[in-house]
């Protein structure tokens, strides 16, 4: 991390951080951040925000001064009693009960088990598309984005597809329990409540009679003869369909949003090679992530910028302002899903790649990087790569669109915009 | 025949028809409980009566006790995700926060100033202490009346501007060996310091310039030596070795908003109650009364805060090492459970400890109302002869004089008719008390 003596700018009013204004623009606050404030200390809402590339970079890796859980794992207290999820491994931090439960279940996302579920993806994508390719307009995220990730998600968990909607409803609710406001909490318990309920005799008969879908082998999968408790995978199940659902489906709406508004001149070379789709989402993932920020604690004082962030404080890591920096990126504000300055093939959790080039900091780096991130990449290029090839001569219905925004602060969620209409010939 | 008072089993009434505790400890927490834990965390705890930004908003600004009460009343212990903080809102919580220590610590305004080159606060140093009482007991009478007498020339005063504000300024000037034609800028100086403690990144710099100003300025004054031919804070200071870096760091943690806050806020509580001040006014005793209670009813300095030395469990919460909370004042001297119509000013209250609390926030078993910059309660039992009295006593005594010598020295105190007046923060987090209280004063 750097120790360069910082110029400091205008001052931040710390407010700025809840406004509208900022959910929807953060990136002119992010520069400033990143140019006179690289630490700031907020102190309206008691943290501290890092927000260069090698910065955020550095704390994702440095497992011994941030940790992920706010308590100690190894106190005596019974976790995910108040996540809106239930217990899982969120709420582990650094400890060896994360990495027990995290080596459990994170081989079934990658490598042979992933291409296992391709063919599926494909299979849902095409059958989304069906559903409206003949009206030659689509509402991109109602009726397609939303749809395909839990359609996935419920074949993969081997879920009644008839109940795919109600699926839906609760990774909403679910999403929206992680907000600050209080009756957002409630709405989440109550889809985690229900779909506990839903999901408790089918982990029990999964159990003890396995078949080839995920949620049967998360209940058998064992490390060192350790399996998952009936808890645990309930716990899991709830984090799949929140985190692997919700954020696909903004990824995708998102991927699309840029291609229709932020770079319409290259919509025709997407659209011409399938294999591009990858590139798209590595760009998407840089230039506006669907999210923007991961939060620690720190575990001993850590001095930087001639500043001291003491012990057991709140740090930010603002990740949509690091994947900005012009420390590590060219032009960073311009999206170009052919920039040679970005890794734009699978990632991975040391976020070290043999091209040289930088990656992205959108699925963290380090022991908490994103479990799905190989699925995400794969579900979102394959589904886009779709829809690109059935579509002809598409295009934003409407000229003028208010753009991405993040949700209010009272609500959890993910950056997407609220509607993507998109046009096209029959 | 004289009919036996049935005997009302939620209270406790002591001799002379003082209640001395509304209830026998409960299993609702109402007793007193420094260390127990009383529930475990409960399971799809909801919080939909109130949003965090609720307590960030303007209009908890001006009138924060909706909010507060909805705490008190729901979420004793609220985890407010947005300010990244808890608040304790219950008086029997609260106190008991303030009385552990050995978990929960304060952090002085050093660290939230963040200004380089601070020194030692020594404020808690005897010969300083002994010099501050000796100048609150025997300069207030003169300073006040010096004022009064220049507010008189004008027909209309501001009470809470050219009053309340002012006064305390003057004292610490006085205390500082700063003279008039210094007084002036010192008060600006030393109110932008003051200021600079707060979240605001603005008045954080402004705050840290200002403190390097009067670290010049004090600086200054000790190389000069003008403090050998005087008998105050200073002289005290520099006695004991002290630097101008330490003068400022003694001065950054002296408390100014309960005395300034205060005496406003107990003005605004008596012109807005013409009755209340009659009673007030009646006698010194009284208005010492009226000053207690408005520390109870309206506190200037709303909250407090404390910092979690460990991970903790309370309040049926795990509370996590370093986690901040906020211990409000506002909420907790407004608890049913503790105080009779705790909304109402009730000059001659009888549920309130009537003197300084000592060990503990609570007297004759009665609670006192919290008052946060005047520090916790004394730990000795009694005054002993070789300590001067506590600040909470002195700066009472002070602020009930000054208002007393007011009352006296003019006739027909009221505020100016088609004015409005009212309590409110400067920013979310500062002193909540009047900043506008147009008076006519006349000569008594």
């Amino acid at each position: 991390m750097s120790e360069e003596t910082v110029e400091l700018g205008p001052e931040i009013d710390p407010r700025i951080f809840d406004s509208k204004e900022f959910q929807k623009d953060p990136f002119p606050i992010y520069k400033q951040l990143r140019d006179h404030h690289p630490i700031y200390h907020d102190r309206f809402h008691n943290r501290w925000i890092l927000s260069r590339y090698w910065d955020v970079d550095g704390a994702f890796q440095d497992n011994g001064s941030y940790d992920r859980a706010m308590y100690k794992a190894d106190g005596p207290y019974d976790f995910g009693s108040r996540h809106v999820f239930g217990p899982n491994i969120l709420e582990y931090g650094n400890s060896d009960e994360h990495r027990r439960l995290r080596n459990i279940v994170a081989g079934q996302f990658v490598g042979q088990k992933l291409q296992d579920f391709i063919p599926m993806i494909h299979q849902i994508s095409e059958e989304v598309i069906d559903r409206f390719i003949d009206s030659g307009e689509v509402e991109i995220i109602s009726q397609f984005a939303s749809q395909v990730p839990i359609r996935v998600i419920s074949n993969m968990l081997g879920l009644p597809r008839e109940d795919e909607d109600t699926f839906v409803t609760w990774y909403q609710d679910l999403i929206a329990g992680l907000g600050f406001g209080g009756e957002h909490l409630m709405r989440g318990l109550n889809a985690r409540n229900e779909m506990w309920d839903y999901i408790d005799p089918l982990i029990k008969k999964r159990s003890v009679d396995p078949g080839e879908d995920l949620l049967s082998r998360i209940c058998t999968a064992e490390i060192a003869g350790s399996r998952m408790s009936s808890d645990e995978v309930k716990g899991f199940v709830a984090l799949l369909l929140a985190a692997g659902g919700d954020t696909t489906e903004k990824a995708i709406a998102n991927m699309w949003y840029h291609l229709m508004y932020t770079r319409p001149d290259q919509m025709e070379l997407a659209l011409s090679n399938p294999d591009i789709w990858e590139n798209v989402f590595a760009e998407m993932m840089r230039f506006d992530p669907v999210v923007h920020a991961q939060f620690r604690y720190t575990t001993r004082e850590i001095p930087l910028y001639n500043d001291v962030i003491p012990e057991r404080a709140g740090v930010i890591l603002y990740l949509g302002a690091g994947n900005r920096d012009e420390r590590a990126f060219k032009n960073p504000d311009t999206f170009d899903i052919l920039r040679d300055d970005l890794h734009m093939g699978r990632e991975n959790r040391s976020g070290r790649y043999k091209d040289g080039k930088n990656g992205h900091l959108g699925f963290g780096i380090g022991q908490h990087f994103c479990m799905g991130y190989a699925m995400a990449r794969q579900e979102s290029a394959i589904a886009c790569s779709k829809l690109a090839a059935r579509v002809k001569k598409p295009r934003p219905k409407n000229m003028v669109h208010p753009g991405i925004s993040s949700p209010s602060i009272d609500s959890g969620g993910f950056r997407s915009p609220e509607e993507l209409i998109m046009e096209f010939d029959k | 025949m004289k009919v036996k008072e049935a005997k009302d089993p939620t209270k406790i009434v002591g001799k002379n028809g003082v209640v001395l505790r509304k209830s026998n400890y409960d299993s609702e927490g109402s007793g007193y409980r420094t260390y127990e834990v009383y529930q475990r965390e409960r399971v799809g705890e909801s919080t939909e009566k109130i949003k965090p930004s609720q307590l960030i908003s303007d209009s908890f600004r001006f009138d924060p006790y909706p909010s507060l009460e909805i705490l008190r009343e729901n979420y004793p212990c609220y985890r407010d995700w947005l300010s990244n903080c808890y608040w304790i809102t219950r008086y029997n919580d609260v106190t008991s926060i303030f009385s552990d220590d050995a978990n929960f610590e304060t952090r002085s305004k050093n660290h939230f100033l963040r200004a380089e080159g601070l020194g030692k606060d020594m404020g808690s140093e005897l010969p300083v202490l002994f010099a501050q009482e000796k100048s609150f007991d025997e300069d207030t009478s003169r300073i006040t009346s010096k004022l009064i007498e220049e507010l008189l020339t004008n027909r209309t005063v501001d009470l809470a501007t050219d009053f309340a504000a002012v006064l305390p300024l003057k004292i610490l000037a006085e205390q500082y060996g700063v003279s008039d034609e210094e007084s002036s800028q010192f008060g600006h100086r030393y109110w932008r310091m003051q200021r600079g403690t707060s979240w605001d990144p603005r008045l954080q710099m402004d705050g840290k310039n200002a403190a390097q100003e009067l670290l010049d300025f004090f600086a200054g004054k000790i190389r000069s030596g003008e403090h050998k031919d005087m008998e105050n804070c200073l002289s005290a200071m520099v006695a004991l070795g002290a630097k101008g870096k330490d003068v400022v760091a003694t001065l950054l943690n002296t408390d100014h908003e309960t005395m300034h806050g205060a005496l406003s806020n107990l003005w605004f509580n008596m012109l807005t109650s013409p009755d209340k001040f009659e009673k007030a006014r009646s006698s010194k005793r009284m208005l010492k009364l009226a000053y207690l209670e408005t520390l109870r009813h309206s506190p200037p300095v709303l909250s407090a805060e404390r910092f979690a030395l460990r991970e903790i469990e309370r309040f049926g919460r795990l509370i996590p090492e370093g986690a901040r909370l906020i211990c409000s004042a506002g909420a907790a001297n407004r608890d049913p459970r503790i105080f009779d119509n705790p909304e109402e000013f009730t000059v001659d209250r009888r549920d309130m400890c009537q003197r300084e609390p000592r060990g503990q926030y609570r007297a004759d078993g009665l609670a006192s109302g919290i008052a946060f910059a005047l520090g916790r309660p004394s730990i000795h039992p009694a005054v002993p002869e070789d300590r001067p009295r506590s600040m909470y006593a002195i700066i009472r005594d002070a602020s009930v004089s000054a208002s007393q010598i007011l009352i006296e020295s003019t006739r027909g105190i009221q505020l100016e008719k088609d004015e409005t007046v009212y309590l409110s923060c400067l920013t979310v987090g500062e002193m909540h008390t009047c900043w506008k209280l147009p008076v006519s004063l006349q000569a008594g």
